[in-house]
């Protein structure tokens, strides 16, 4: 799987709305690497693929990555199959962040990180406050899907509210944000995402076999020794803070939490162990095939990839409901 | 005297400020004994067991496990000592496989990762419960005798101590029924343990326990050997049923009018 994560990448790079063949491509991008070895190409090629494709494939990846261990890490923790981050209001965190930033142009920082910034830290609002809770109690998985569900509907109409008060352009910006987009891609994010994606399945790693042992129930886990109120809150809050940045960076793109968990299932078992490293390279090949479709299906225009991974991935996810008759859990 | 396995005296409990669900409840099992806790639905026989094993931790009474208080145990060394087979086991998503489930008991005993031994350990027990043919089945696929008896494979696959049984017997046939309960007796026996087990069937409680307690509305109302505190007048105070205790081949049978 890591080989077609590479194959993909490698085809994503040449892939592009500009006209510049297959070997132009990695010359240039070799060329950053070893000056010396590669002829120089005009500043123009050099800043589309260091500006524009490079981090676009490389964000697209990693956040791909990120997303689908983000899926396998909630239906796990919350028994339950259609639970992803985005139930415990981290999209839609995000959007009222975003709405912040376009429409009142408020953001914790100024300029550059500002959209960035607000979408980080309102993604982060409800898992904060659950975690408030989870130190004082016990909460139950269904507690925390349905107060995970209020959130949302609590930021989904402050986002009402705000898009019915903004002005078109902004409420535009905000509905363009809100698909999921790569554009914004930026080569500073790379190294970002990817030590918080080591880090974040180092730590899966390590309690990927409590949490498969909480599957049997609470009572049976902390039979066993397992902390189980600290390992469910650890998990969800590592969880929502890496979908947040992945949110942060590329939107709230739809569908790669939900579907590479269910898919990679049937491939590997449901060990979180062996899940976890598989729905991340499913999620990033999901999420790249789908941004090379983006951008050359209606090329030059370019569609915003977040539509496309749903457009691809509910037909597949509805099949999968509806074949899972006779199927292997 | 054999030594002091598990010491509970005057426990009392409830759920978030509810009434209370147990109300001064005590036991006493020393290594070699099985306990049997008795008692109608409701009564507080899963509560009460639950904070044997720290599960639940009660508002008053003392808990003593091998003599030291079980507040002062880690979780780590509660779980070698105390094995739990639950009443009701879920399992969320898309459960694991029988093999897994039954490697589960090992945690309390392993650093990291499983080893050779571990594995060597679970298929033994997993022969020994009939459960081996099973192993590579995922849980939810399982009858709820054949659940139940993996279930007890991961409890016995801990190594504890004692161990704490919710109902072993409920889902069983006649043969396992016997077959469980011989064989709980077997390992109590032969590896010098102890355990606790909730029962709803007279007749098997009368045949393999030591003692029993027989609980009523959060309260012990008779404790002793199964001949003492199983009598007429109890049986009929607690469940509200007429029955007679009869002498059969040398066994004691309770008969249900
Ligand atoms: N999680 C809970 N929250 C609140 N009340 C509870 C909870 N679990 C049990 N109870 C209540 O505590 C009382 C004792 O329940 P418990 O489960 O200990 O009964 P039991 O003796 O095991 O019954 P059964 O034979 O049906 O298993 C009951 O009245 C029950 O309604
Ligand atoms: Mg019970």
């Amino acid at each position: 799987m890591v080989v077609v994560i590479f194959v993909t990448m490698g085809y994503s790079f040449t892939v592009g709305t500009a006209n510049l063949t297959p070997r132009e491509s990695y010359e240039v991008l070799l060329g950053q690497l070893f000056p010396d070895h590669f002829p120089e190409y005009p500043p123009n090629y050099i800043f589309i693929m260091m500006n524009l494709r490079a981090p676009r494939v490389l964000v697209g990846a990693l956040v791909g990555a990120i997303l689908g261990i983000g899926g396998c890490i909630m239906q796990s923790i919350l028994k339950n199959p259609l639970a992803t981050p985005y139930t415990l209001g981290v999209s839609s965190g995000a959007a009222v962040g975003a709405s912040i930033y376009f429409i009142f142009g408020i953001s914790i920082f100024g300029g550059h990180a500002g959209l960035i910034s607000n979408a980080f830290f309102f993604s982060l609002l409800p898992v904060c406050a659950m975690m408030f809770v989870l130190l004082r109690r016990t909460v139950s998985a269904v507690t925390l899907v349905l107060s995970g569900v209020a959130f949302s509907y609590v930021f989904s109409s402050a986002n009402s509210i705000m898009q019915y008060f903004g002005d078109d352009s902004a409420v535009a910006q905000v509905v363009f944000w809100t698909i999921g987009d790569l554009t914004s891609s930026d080569m500073w994010m790379v190294p970002v995402l990817f030590v918080g994606l080591v880090a974040y399945l180092a730590i899966t790693w390590y309690l990927g076999k409590d949490m498969d042992i909480m599957r049997m129930g609470d009572d049976t886990a902390a039979s066993l020794g397992i902390n189980v109120n600290l390992v469910r809150g650890l998990a969800l809050v590592v969880a929502c803070f890496m979908t947040a940045l992945a949110v942060a960076c590329a939107g709230p793109i739809g569908f790669v939490c939900l579907l590479a968990p269910h898919i990679c299932r049937r491939l590997v078992g449901s060990e979180l162990r062996w899940l976890v490293p598989t729905a991340a390279c499913f999620g990033s090949i999901l999420l790249l095939v789908s941004d090379m479709i983006a951008k050359t299906v209606l090329a030059p225009q370019m569609l915003p990839v977040g539509a496309v991974t749903a457009l691809i991935g509910a037909p597949i996810m509805v099949y999968m409901l509806y074949s899972k008759r006779g199927m292997r859990s | 005297m054999k030594e002091e396995m598990v010491t509970a005296s005057d426990v009392k409990f409830s759920y978030r400020g509810g009434e209370l669900v147990l109300d001064g409840v005590g036991l006493r099992v020393r290594r070699g004994e099985i306990l049997g806790i008795l008692g109608p639905n409701g009564s507080g026989k899963t509560t009460f067991i639950k904070c044997l094993n720290r599960i639940l931790k009660p508002h008053q009474g003392e808990i003593l496990l091998q003599e030291r208080n079980l507040e002062d145990y880690s979780r780590k060394e509660v779980a070698a000592k105390v094995g739990f087979v639950p009443q009701r086991s879920d399992s969320g998503v898309s459960s694991p496989m029988v093999f897994d489930i039954v490697m589960m008991g090992r945690r309390p005993h392993m650093t990291w990762q499983s080893g050779k031994e571990d594995e060597s350990i679970v298929w033994a027990i997993m022969e020994e419960l009939d459960v081996a043919h099973l192993a590579t089945r995922h849980f939810n696929e399982l009858s709820s005798g054949q659940s139940q008896r993996v279930l007890i494979a991961r409890a016995i696959a801990q190594d504890a101590d004692v161990l704490l049984l919710d109902e072993p017997t409920s889902n069983l046939d006649v043969r396992f029924q016997m077959e469980v309960m011989g064989l709980i007796r077997k390992i109590v026996d032969e590896k010098n343990v102890c355990s606790c087990a909730i029962v709803h069937d007279l007749d098997l409680a009368m045949k393999y326990c030591d003692k029993v307690i027989l609980l009523n509305d959060g309260k012990i109302r008779s404790a002793g050997t199964p001949l003492e505190a199983l009598t007429c007048e109890t049986i009929r105070e607690v469940y509200g049923v007429r029955a007679y205790i009869e002498e059969l081949h040398g066994r004691y049978r309770v008969l249900v009018e």
